[in-house]
């Protein structure tokens, strides 16, 4: 499988922004990205709901086209500015799969579980002979004995069961990267620490990248390598899971973080919480996105748009001028306020 | 001290197989009670028969006394019949469901419908009145006035949820009953909701029963939690000592399966299985076909007791002083 | 744009046992499984028996006329004869055979129309979604029996074109249902993840999209095959029909020129007037227990 040097990039994502339109009007959902998946890693995307995570996991698949910049499969643009063609995006289709966050929508209602693990086999042309040797190893591969339910269809099956089906789906074609969009989000703890063990074995097992969408911190915190921050559209902060969760470097990472509930009694009674709403995409702030909201806000923020700058740990960047050296007298004044 | 509310042996049960099978607590005046458990544990059903707002296929049973402050006669809830529930409802208890952010008439203002609840709800009738009432409760809620004029789709999921708290404390009741009220909302939103509540219990002195499937978010908010399991109360204490101490073995591994951050960072083993159907449950202790630490003795029903200071686990193993590794305990438990 | 459902949501749509099948709970028991239902099922089955073998069990021919019109019922004429003196009972016999045919046939095109129509929109959307959003508004509007007096009228009468006027004219209800069920399945996660796995939109269609729409179809469809047995009795009634075949139509008609009603004989007029309205009746119980069967809301509230 994957031959190329083992920390190479599975997907580099470039400066890319998709467009919606939205009551007349374009907005941008993902406004210049720029990201890299690497082989067999664990990357968390995390954010608020209508922050652009789903949007930037659909056009890492080329289910969206982009408006401007590209995504490129190990170093082959395949969607975006220079991509090459259907050959690009049939080996992403075949390199990469994707699983979705509500059980109950993402299995064929009127498909038995056999015909819905085969489908990946027979839409990608796979020689039938060896459909089923492959169906039974993924579902097995997932904890689903397949003598009892290669059968059955989706509505005699638990969410639990539904969401490993759906796995068992994504992995049959063996590939490389694995985009989970909020794939525990729906499911009951007991429920949800069962699928999550399932897909960090197969993780581990098949050397396998998985791309974590959540709003959950904890979770990113606690199961991914590298977390992305995105506020609107854009990442704000990127890093070491470690670093960017407990240290993290952009005013918003802090707010996110610290809008977790803790297990502990009286924890949040004192904290300091983020006010307002998420702006609406059709009118982003000018200067820095987050400066309307930001609690350590000065002079150039509501001018200066920041890209993403060192900060903090090893490969740690922040899109915030507290960490821009030309900023760096009136940040630290900003910050002792 | 007498409390608020005292629940004894409530049950609920559908076509004779039970929902919720005998549960008791007890809510002091100001006090925040956190019920959690897994979907089909019975907590939203424990919720709507403390409303007795059951639909009409489920029956239950138990005594639900009241005893809300400037009250008499503390009110004798099972008995009451629905005429005499409608003068409890909002007045001394309200209900947050879940999703009630999404029950708003869509084409009608938002003071439409909160003066329609008010003017049902309680005995201010007049439109001044009235007006002044709405514009009270959104300040205690911390919306903005000028909300009160929109449309509920031009509020936010954060702003609904509020208009639907502040709904709640229309009647100024002495209990709030809140049904999943931060599910559907991202991180920053819930933490917002939480505040709000919290800050409600102490300024207005309410008491809160929240229930949640999430266990970060009852630890933050509530003084004891009860934990639900199978349609039974498995282990009830203060939150403190419950988090940390915990003594029936379903709250442990929910609580290890939890990521704290800053804590230990990684997946810890999973429960093998299912909740079973409160309807059907297997014979003896609820937890036992799950449970690692399961021994012959656990088919017996194992009765909820007190094992600490104010907190009681449904174990017949409880105090435990130390937890085996479960994987250990699980493979060991196998081989006899 | 992560949507975030509520697991509110999540616990209806299980409990309402989500899927639409007609596949598992098998069609037997949809349709046997109530008084109505059996009674539907066996009116409409009797009807289709004497629509086959209707012309061999005519005791008499139903053109043949003799001198013995509007006879009351007799051993000879058990429900009596026309105002031509031909054998009433035969001409019902014979005439279920247009009734049941057209009813049928331009259900059949009816649906076939409408499938294509709405399938096409809903799944490309844009402009051509427009267009025939256009189209299917326009026919919903336009009140159906006129147009097809007119175009009934401007074409020869045949079985055919009686068949092809009614199809015509009644798909666009069709259209609509299917349409906006293509357009939530477009966006349901498993059409999405076979897009995702480099599906072709053949194949998402076939597989994905068709099977979900059919039990929906097919139950509009039965409700229209009662709205075209109707439709081609109003319009024989019309004298609209083909004048060269026996329908419980033309009979009504027949039955109403020769002032069969002032006359008194109710023979003539009852037999086929019953038979459309407990055809159209069976047919129509049978689509509403379809419907019921695959939209669990109604199943709920009965």
């Amino acid at each position: 499988m994957a031959t190329a040097e083992p920390n190479g990039s599975l997907i580099e994502v470039r400066d890319l922004a998709i467009e919606f339109s939205a009551r007349g009007q374009l907005a941008r959902a993902v406004d210049g990205v720029s990201l890299d998946w690497r082989r067999g890693e664990i990357l968390g995307v995390v954010g608020e709901s209508g922050c652009g995570k789903s949007t930037l996991a659909r056009a890492m698949l080329a289910l969206v086209e982009p408006a401007a910049g590209s995504v490129s499969l190990r170093g082959q643009v395949v969607s975006g500015e220079g991509a090459g063609g259907r050959k690009g995006v049939s080996d992403l289709r075949r390199r990469v799969q994707m699983i979705f966050q509500d059980p109950y929508q993402t299995l064929n209602p009127r498909q038995r579980v056999e015909a819905i693990v085969t489908e990946p086999l027979r839409v990608q042309g796979v020689p039938e002979g060896k459909h089923d040797e492959r169906v039974r190893r993924a579902l097995d591969d997932v904890g689903l004995d397949p003598e009892r339910y290669l059968g059955r269809y989706p509505h005699q099956l638990s969410g639990g069961q539904r969401q490993r089906v759906a796995i068992a789906a994504a992995l049959v074609l063996e590939p490389e990267g694995l985009i989970c969009d909020e794939p525990v989000s729906m499911l009951d703890a007991s429920v949800r620490a069962q699928i999550l063990s399932v897909l960090l074995e197969l993780q581990k097992r098949r050397v396998l990248a998985l791309v974590f969408i959540t709003h959950d911190l904890s979770l990113a915190w606690s199961l991914c390598d590298r977390i992305a921050v995105m506020y609107l559209g854009r990442i704000v902060e990127q890093g070491s899971a470690v670093d960017v969760i407990e240290r993290p470097k952009h005013p918003y990472t802090k707010a996110l973080v610290n809008a977790v509930p803790v297990p502990e009694a009286g924890g949040g009674g004192r904290r300091e919480l983020l006010g307002g709403e998420l702006p609406d995409p059709t009118a982003i702030p000018p200067g820095c996105r987050f400066h309307p909201r930001c609690p350590r806000r000065f002079e150039p923020c509501d001018s200066v748009d920041p890209s993403l700058m060192p900060a903090g740990g090893r490969d740690q960047l922040a899109a915030c001028l507290l960490h821009d050296p030309a900023q760096s007298s009136a940040a630290k004044a900003a910050a002792d306020a | 001290m007498t409390s608020l509310l005292e629940v004894s042996d409530l049950r609920v049960t559908h076509r004779g197989s039970p929902i919720v099978d005998g549960v008791d607590f007890k809510l002091d005046r100001g006090e925040a009670l956190g019920l959690a458990g897994e979907s089909g544990c019975g907590k939203t059903t424990t919720a709507l028969a403390l409303m007795k707002l059951l639909p009409p296929a489920l029956t239950q049973s138990g005594s639900m006394t009241l005893r809300p402050e400037g009250a008499e006669e503390p009110i004798n809830l099972g008995r009451r019949t629905e005429a005499g529930m409608q003068l409890v409802r909002w007045r001394h208890i309200s209900l947050v469901f879940q999703g009630a952010m999404n029950s708003l008439d869509p084409v009608q203002r938002i003071d439409a419908q909160m003066a329609e609840a008010i003017r049902l709800h309680s005995d201010q009738k007049g439109g001044k009145e009235v007006g002044r009432k709405i514009s009270d409760l959104f300040k205690t809620v911390g919306l903005p006035v000028s909300a009160a004029r929109r449309y509920p789709h031009e509020l936010s999921g954060g702003q609904r949820q509020r208009v639907m708290i502040a709904l709640a404390l229309c009647c100024d009741p002495s209990l709030v009953i809140a049904d999943e009220p931060t599910t559907a909302l991202d991180v920053v939103m819930q933490a917002q909701v939480l505040q709000l509540l919290e800050r409600l219990r102490e300024s207005l002195g309410l008491a809160l029963i929240l229930i949640s499937h999430d266990l970060g978010v009852l630890g933050e908010t509530c003084d004891r939690i009860a934990i639900m399991y199978a349609g039974r109360i498995v282990e009830t204490g203060p939150v403190r000592s419950v988090f940390d101490d915990p003594q029936h073995p379903y709250t442990k591994l929910l609580l290890d399966s939890l990521p704290v951050i800053g804590g230990e960072r990684g997946l810890a083993p999973p429960i093998p299985g299912a909740p079973p159907d409160p309807g059907s449950p297997p014979e003896g202790c609820r937890f036992r076909p799950r449970c690692p630490y399961a021994k012959d003795e656990c088919l017996a029903d194992p009765p909820l007791r007190e094992v600490a200071k104010g907190q009681s686990a449904a174990c017949h193993f409880a105090p435990w002083k130390k937890w085996p590794d479960p994987r250990a305990a699980a493979a060991a438990g196998k081989k006899a | 744009m992560s949507g975030t459902a509520t697991p509110a949501g999540l616990d209806a749509r299980a409990a309402a046992g989500a899927p639409v099948e007609l596949a598992d709970e098998r069609l037997r028991d949809v349709l046997l499984g109530t008084w109505r239902g059996r009674i539907s099922v066996g009116l409409l089955g009797f009807f289709i028996f004497i629509a086959i073998f209707g012309s061999l069990l005519a005791p008499d021919d139903p053109y043949a006329s003799s001198l013995d019109v509007l006879a009351p019922p007799s051993w000879a004429h058990p429900l009596g004869t026309t105002e031509q003196g031909s054998d009433v009972l035969s001409q019902l016999l014979v005439g279920a055979r247009v009734s049941i045919v057209v009813g049928f046939a331009a259900a059949a095109i009816s649906a076939l129309l409408g499938s294509i129509v709405g399938l096409t929109g809903g799944y490309l959307g844009g402009w051509p979604d427009r267009i025939l959003d256009a189209l299917e508004n326009w026919f919903l509007v336009i009140p159906a029996l006129p147009l097809m007096i007119v175009l009934a009228r401007l074409l020869d009468p045949s079985l055919g074109v009686l068949i092809l006027v009614i199809g015509l004219t009644s798909w666009a209800g069709t259209g609509r249902i299917v349409r906006a069920q293509v357009l939530t399945l477009r966006e349901r996660a498993f059409v999405e993840r076979a897009k995702a796995l480099g599906a072709g939109d053949t194949y998402v269609i076939r597989t994905h999209i068709l099977p979900n729409t059919l039990p929906l179809i097919f139950a509009n469809t039965v409700l229209i095959v009662a709205v075209a047995i109707l439709s081609e009795a109003a319009l024989s009634f019309l004298g609209l029909g083909d004048p060269s075949r026996i329908s419980w139509g033309t009979m009504l008609e027949n039955a109403f020129d020769s002032g069969a009603p002032s006359a008194e004989a109710w023979w003539y007029v009852i037999p086929p007037g019953l038979c459309i309205t407990l055809l159209v009746l069976s047919v129509s119980v049978i689509g509403f227990l379809f419907e019921e069967h695959i939209n669990p809301r109604l199943r709920d509230d009965r």
